[in-house]
């Protein structure tokens, strides 16, 4: 299944549709049920990405279950009609990406994914092996973004992923940490490397990345993807045991989860956020966040600080 | 090593317990109607070793390899889908099954004594919890019949079992060689493994 043609679909938007609105898969900027324009955010080669993607760590991790994959299908059906595009995953996520690859041809059609997935190996000389690989999982002939994985071994894997980048074999590059790890070298790397992406845990009850590595990507033109917006769940859950506020209804935000993500994506150096579920409700919640006013800078603060009082 | 120490068991887990519980469920149904069989060799190994010929306890040993075989077959072969450390914990029970075949090529096999000491007391109370108080605990705590874990399916049963027979057995050391002490390693190892992993997944989810 061939990775869809961002240009030709950019100029089909744009012709089509009017909006000017850049690439935004299937839906081309528009919930096909409500109408209302989706968040996107541009990427450092011009074209849009939808600012909520998903993650699939443990998530989409279920093997052979014929049972599982159907389940995850659906999660991933939803997403997309959502109007979602960017799946990241990694070969340390088990099957993850066998996972996907099934799910995408179960969906059939031309599922306009976003392939981010990652080269997770301290051998240096396998990156193209790894993205290889990636692409069989994924039933792709390119990946869009590949990722080194946790900065294992870095300098090699990024060497070789710019090189593919310049033969036109991947679309962007970039680098990953999570848990806040390693953000001295990460802010080095986005200083010295040519890099498309960075990915680093970001969410409302950990806001570290805000303090070098958000402005540093905004300067240098870098995209920023915020893994764990839900800290693994645990954030979530801890919300969901308290109403949801009245402001921020009248704010225009619908739930827990369209709260949490639409103060990250609302941050103007973040790029996208993804978070990861196995269910299709939790996927529609997520979803939420797509759509509707973002924050402004005041109400960001007081979501702050209501989450901090929780 | 700093950034490997900043990580917590429940980081590394790759899964969630819903699907390692599948797991069972869908070995259940891979093997049935195969239980009978498993039950009846089950029944068979505890006979052969509580009998007194050499022989009957040179099977009883092979019947025990047997399960560990089969569970680092079946089970490992299932989990190393979700879990990438999944071939290692197979080596160790494919490790154990050799040392168990080697009981009962070259060792004494299996004979099980009468319960005199705590020892043994303390062997038949594990033996008994494996082969069946272990299976029906996860029923009773709501996991559905059809992902019951058993002895010579699942790992922790097997291990359970295990270290209580092994408890139980003569098993005289071989010159220098702490016989039970040896084949009781792999088996610890293991629950102290599983330990780890049901409490990453309970303080994960």
């Amino acid at each position: 299944m061939p990775a869809p043609d961002l240009s030709r679909r950019r100029i089909l938007q744009l012709a089509a549709a009017g909006l000017g609105a850049g690439w935004l898969p299937v839906t081309f900027g528009q919930d096909k049920s409500a109408g209302r324009t989706v968040i996107t955010r541009r990427l450092p080669d011009g074209h849009d990405l939808p600012a909520i993607g998903m993650g699939t760590w443990i998530t989409f991790n279920v093997g052979s279950d014929p049972e599982a994959r159907a389940g995850r299908t659906q999660v991933l059906r939803t997403f997309l009609e959502a109007g979602g595009a960017l799946v990241d995953s990694s070969p340390m996520y088990g099957s993850a990406e066998s996972v996907i690859g099934h799910a995408l041809d179960e969906i059939g059609g031309d599922p306009s994914v976003f392939a981010a997935s990652k080269v997770w190996t301290p051998d240096g000389d396998a990156t193209a092996e790894q993205v290889a690989q990636s692409e069989r999982r994924w039933g792709l002939e390119r990946m869009d973004l590949m990722q080194v994985h946790n900065l294992v071994a870095w300098e090699a894997h990024l060497e070789h992923l710019l090189e593919m980048r310049e033969e036109g074999r991947l679309r962007f590059v970039g680098i990953t940490t999570s848990h806040g790890r390693r953000h001295t070298d990460i802010e080095r790397i986005m200083r010295d490397w040519p890099i498309d992406f960075v990915q680093a845990s970001y969410s409302l009850a950990n806001r570290e990345a805000e303090d070098r590595l958000l402005p540093l990507a905004e300067e240098r033109g870098i995209a920023f993807i915020a893994n764990r917006p839900f800290q693994g769940g645990r954030l979530i859950d801890r919300v969901k045991r308290h109403p949801f506020p009245v402001w921020a209804r009248e704010a225009g935000l619908a739930n827990w989860a369209d709260f949490l993500l639409k103060f990250l994506i609302a941050h103007p150096a973040a790029t996208c956020a993804i978070p990861a579920t196995s269910r299709v409700e939790h996927m529609r919640e997520n979803m939420t966040a797509l759509r509707g006013p973002l924050p402004d800078e005041a109400l960001r603060r007081r979501m702050v600080e209501h989450v901090q009082e929780l | 090593m700093e950034t490997w120490l900043s990580y917590r068991l429940a980081d590394l887990l790759m899964f969630s317990p819903a699907i390692y519980a599948r797991l069972f469920e869908r070995l259940n149904e891979t093997l049935w109607p195969g239980h009978a069989l498993l039950a009846a060799l089950s029944l068979a190994m505890l006979m052969l070793a509580g009998s007194r010929t050499g022989v009957a306890h040179r099977l009883a040993a092979g019947l025990l390899a047997f399960a560990w075989g089969g569970v680092a077959w079946g089970f490992f072969g299932l989990y190393a889908e979700i879990n990438l450390a999944a071939p290692w914990f197979a080596a160790m029970f494919a490790g154990q099954t050799v040392m168990l075949l080697m009981l009962a090529a070259i060792g004494p096999g299996l004979a099980l004594d009468r319960p005199r000491q705590v020892r043994h007391w303390l062997g038949l109370g594990l033996a008994i919890w494996g082969l069946v108080f272990h299976p029906l605990a996860w029923w009773a705590a709501g996991r559905p019949l059809a992902g019951t874990e058993l002895f010579a399916v699942a790992p922790d049963q097997t291990a359970i079992a295990t270290i209580g027979l092994l408890l139980m057995a003569r098993l005289p050391r071989r010159g220098r060689l702490p016989l039970r002490a040896i084949l009781l390693t792999l088996p610890v190892a293991w629950l102290l493994i599983s330990a780890l992993t049901w409490w990453a997944l309970l303080t994960a989810f």
